[in-house]
């Protein structure tokens, strides 16, 4: 199952509108790590939004799995699963809980069986009966993980996922996104942080000022900008579209 | 999908619930006496069939009295005798018979015996010192005169013994306290859970991972509806429980006789239905507010919404019709009113029950619209909410619901224990907030327009004071034509006036001390704060409404909010609070001398004439001050 996007566009409307997203277009096959690459503001999580149905394009179509993310949102929905700094989790309910209480809203036959899979994989077994609200951010973001994963989607949708965790639990998280893509998931991934890019994505977009200004693998972008770190690639690309 | 796995994550999101819903049953079942006893005395004052057709508003007091007393009494007494034996111990039914009296055999002490103490029972007990006073005097005005002193300085030779019985036939706390009750407490446990259930989502960084989930928006709208009308509903039947307790333990006994359990599981019926609409309602409101600050600033003015409604819908009011079923939480308060009076008709039960399922379904709808509403999920929405409730002053919001809570929890009830101390200690208390608040937001006496005013503003002030009581008469002859009790209600306060006080004690209470302790609050204090905030006219009329809000009557509601809308008006013009005090002294003060001449009894032609003419003088003097402004 892919993601399919053509010509999103969103403009926040008030008394000086802001265009978030202008005229997007990309796809991510299954198998593959897409990252979306961009500064603060340059329209990511807003893309990532609409695909994940949160907010409607003005214009353009997108869809997950083959579904339209505002003709069949509810589809949509249940195709992806959703990783983001503002998908929290509920302070009150435990991580078995959360994992089981999620399986079942997305209709998991097996919701306890495959929480406690997921416990097993992520490492959680020691948090098991704690309260959400107690955990450590790492394990908060497990813990989120575990609730996208829960009902076995083949699509993923991350959006900066690491912020806030500190370098082990960042380098692991990153190696369980790369096991899903061996898996054959489909993983749009969004960050401004260049290394994490360079480490798993199979395709990048840098997106600036809302629209994307290049597309291609890492080492496509090196060899256009002749640079030798994706850091460097991407200041040359953005000054380039500034000046 | 299920709504089952979305009402357990909510439950299970609701555990530490148990825990508040326990500290405000506790207030509840605290607040419970005085609630209730408030209910209790304001209800022995009328009879609701009665009150609903204005009989017992014209009906002269009617007290039994043994041979002795009743020869006393005359046709100036005002006092109606209800003949045939003495029914001494028996049932007392405080809306046909007042107050059992009896002398004594060596006729040295009057025994009356009433229901609880309540504006009617007072005015009885008055009536009969005053005939215990007629009779004793012609002893008494000898005795002064042998001992050369004073006649007033006198001990009364008769003394009064008051007995206070709560066996009514009647038990006007279920017919009032009850549905005041239930009300109180479903909306506080229904606006509390609304706003968490949707505040804690925003809190946690929920709501995106509840959005994106396979669980449609109307599924979650429904389940939070479904879990907020549950703590509503928690909330009232842990209170009714407390309450139930208390009585058993004999500490309300004012409250006797308890309800039966038909009568408890109505309520609990009824709480439900009005959590359910509570919660649509409540629902929808919550997904407005940012935070817990900003939902605490709704949920003061809405907390204190509901409540009002209530005591609209069970004390004498509006009957229910087409329009009064189409009112939120009125319509349900009145259906449970007519079937305690056993006259609620299967037409009215279905209609309103139909109109209650349309605005449930409405409001759930809506919600999930707003639920689906990108603004919400990016903070859009909520903070441009924040703009519009910021243009609309916090701070006054704020000292508005304090002022209302001052006066509904603590003015209503001292009124009851002691009119005329509760009235006073209302009024400063509306100064007190007002002013502490004003100097809590760091406000300078010009932006509370404390200066001195001119002396021709101070006079425009009285002269539209004189003309604005026949504008309110009209306007409530007006209200009458579609909103029937209007005169009723007039009448009935023109009555509670107090004609037996002296005239300076009467003109203090009711016209010198508002006139000055209202002005200060609202047109100085609320209408200052908000000065920054929101234009002229947005402001004027905001603060009009709070001020007629603020007087709990339907009835009063469109003259008071003229009336507001006139005083703003008077101070932003002068620049000066005081022509808004001279005016509503005037004002209160002429209403009072209409009501108290029977110039409400005047043929229609003379009233209309009165109008008109009141109309061209206010009309002239709201041009002049409008002159003087361009001029200055």
């Amino acid at each position: 199952m892919s993601i399919e996007v053509h010509d999103l566009c969103k403009t926040f409307p008030g008394p000086e509108p802001v265009v978030a997203v202008d005229h997007v277009s990309f796809s991510v096959s299954p198998g593959k790590v897409f990252a979306l690459l961009g500064p603060n503001g340059a329209g990511k999580t807003t893309t990532l939004r609409m695909l994940t149905t949160l907010l409607p394009p003005d214009e353009g179509r997108a869809s997950i799995g083959g579904h339209d993310v505002v003709q069949a949102s509810d589809q949509a929905r249940s195709a992806l699963g959703y990783v983001s700094t503002s998908t929290g989790v509920y302070p009150r309910l435990t991580a078995f809980e959360m994992i089981t209480m999620f399986g079942q809203i997305q209709g998991v036959a097996d919701a306890n069986g495959r929480a406690e899979a997921l416990i097993e994989r992520l490492d959680l077994g020691d948090y098991r009966d704690v309260r959400c609200g107690r955990l450590s951010t790492g394990n908060k973001q497990k813990v989120s993980i575990a609730r996208a994963l829960v009902h076995d989607p083949p699509i993923l949708v991350l959006d900066e996922p690491t912020t806030g965790l500190d370098v082990l639990v960042a380098q692991r998280f990153l190696e369980l996104v790369g096991s899903l893509r061996d898996e054959g998931k489909t993983v749009l991934y969004s960050t401004h942080i260049m290394r994490e890019v360079e480490r798993l994505a199979d395709d990048v977009a840098i997106l600036y000022q809302g629209r994307i200004i290049a597309t291609g693998t890492v080492e496509e972008l090196l060899e256009r900008t002749e640079e030798r770190h994706l850091e460097e690639a991407f200041v040359k690309l953005v000054q380039a579209v500034e000046s | 999908m299920s709504l089952y796995p979305l009402l357990r994550l909510e439950l299970l999101r609701q555990r530490r619930q148990p825990m508040v819903m326990l500290s405000l049953v506790l207030v509840g079942v605290l607040g419970t006496p005085l609630a209730a006893t408030q209910a209790l005395e304001r209800g022995d004052d009328l009879d609701i069939e009665d009150a609903l057709s204005g009989e017992a508003l014209r009906s002269t007091p009617r007290i039994q009295a043994d041979a002795t007393f009743a020869a006393w009494v005359t046709e100036a007494d005002e006092l109606e005798l209800v003949e045939g034996p003495l029914d001494e111990g028996g049932e007392l039914e405080p809306h046909e018979v007042i107050a059992h009296v009896t002398v004594d055999p060596d006729k040295r002490r009057i025994r009356v015996e009433t229901g609880p103490r309540g504006p009617k029972v007072r005015n009885v007990i008055d009536r009969i010192k005053d005939i215990r006073d007629r009779h004793d005097s012609a002893a008494r005005v000898e005795e002064a005169e042998n001992i050369g002193v004073d006649l007033d300085a006198l001990q009364p030779e008769v003394h009064i013994e008051r007995h206070e019985r709560a066996d009514t036939k009647v038990s006007p706390w279920v017919l009032y306290g009850l549905p005041w009750l239930m009300t109180m407490l479903a909306t506080t446990g229904t606006l509390y859970g609304a706003i968490d259930v949707l505040l804690s989502e925003r809190l946690h960084h929920t709501a995106e991972t509840i959005l994106t989930s396979a669980a449609t928006r109307r599924a979650i709208a429904i389940a939070k509806a479904m879990i907020v009308a549950m703590l509503g509903v928690g909330f009232a039947a842990a209170s009714l429980g407390g309450l139930a307790a208390g009585q058993l333990l004999g500490l309300f006994p004012s409250l006797d006789p308890a309800p039966g359990p038909l009568v408890a599981l109505g309520a609990l019926g009824v709480a439900a239905v009005l959590a359910v609409q509570l919660s649509a309602i409540f629902l929808g409101v919550a997904t407005f507010c940012e935070d817990h600050k900003s939902a605490g600033l709704v949920a003061g003015p809405m907390l204190m919404a509901p409540p009002v409604l209530a005591t609209v819908a069970a004390f004498p009011g509006p009957s229910l019709s087409v329009w009064s079923a189409c009112v939120p939480v009125t319509n349900i308060l009145l259906v449970w009113r007519d079937a305690l009076l056993g006259t609620l008709t299967p037409v009215g039960a279905v209609g309103v029950a139909l109109v209650v399922a349309v605005q449930v379904g409405l409001s759930w709808r809506f919600t999930a619209r707003r639920l689906a509403d990108p603004d919400i999920v990016t903070g859009q929405a909520t903070a441009e909410g924040r703009r519009k409730l910021g243009r609309y002053g916090p701070d006054a919001l704020t000292t508005y619901a304090l002022a209302l809570a001052s006066f509904w929890f603590i003015g209503v009830i001292l009124q009851q224990l002691h009119l005329e101390i509760g009235l006073v200690l209302s009024q400063l208390s509306f100064v007190a907030i007002g002013l502490g608040a004003a100097a809590f937001f760091g406000m300078g006496r010009d932006r509370l327009r404390l200066r001195r005013p001119a002396l021709v503003d101070l006079a425009f002030g009285v002269g539209i004071g004189l003309c604005t009581p026949a504008l309110a008469t009209g306007l409530m002859a007006v209200q009458e034509l579609v909103f029937p009790g209007a005169q009723v209600f007039a009448e009935r306060f023109g009555a509670s006036l107090g004609l037996e006080r002296p005239l300076w004690v009467t003109l203090l209470l009711f016209a010198v001390l508002p006139g000055l302790c209202e002005e200060l609050l609202f047109r100085s204090a609320l209408l200052g704060m908000l000065e920054r905030d929101a234009r002229p006219v947005p402001r004027v009329l905001l603060v009009a409404f709070l001020f007629a809000l603020l007087h709990l009557s339907v009835f009063r509601l469109a003259p008071t909010m003229v009336l507001g809308v006139v005083a703003g008006w008077l101070t932003l013009r002068s620049r000066s609070v005081w022509p808004a005090v001279a005016f509503h002294v005037t004002h209160n003060a002429a209403s009072f001398a209409v009501a108290s001449s029977g110039a409400l009894e005047v043929e229609p032609t003379t009233a209309a004439v009165a109008f008109v003419a009141s109309v061209v003088v206010f009309g002239a003097l709201a041009t002049a001050v409008e002159r003087r402004q361009r001029m200055a």
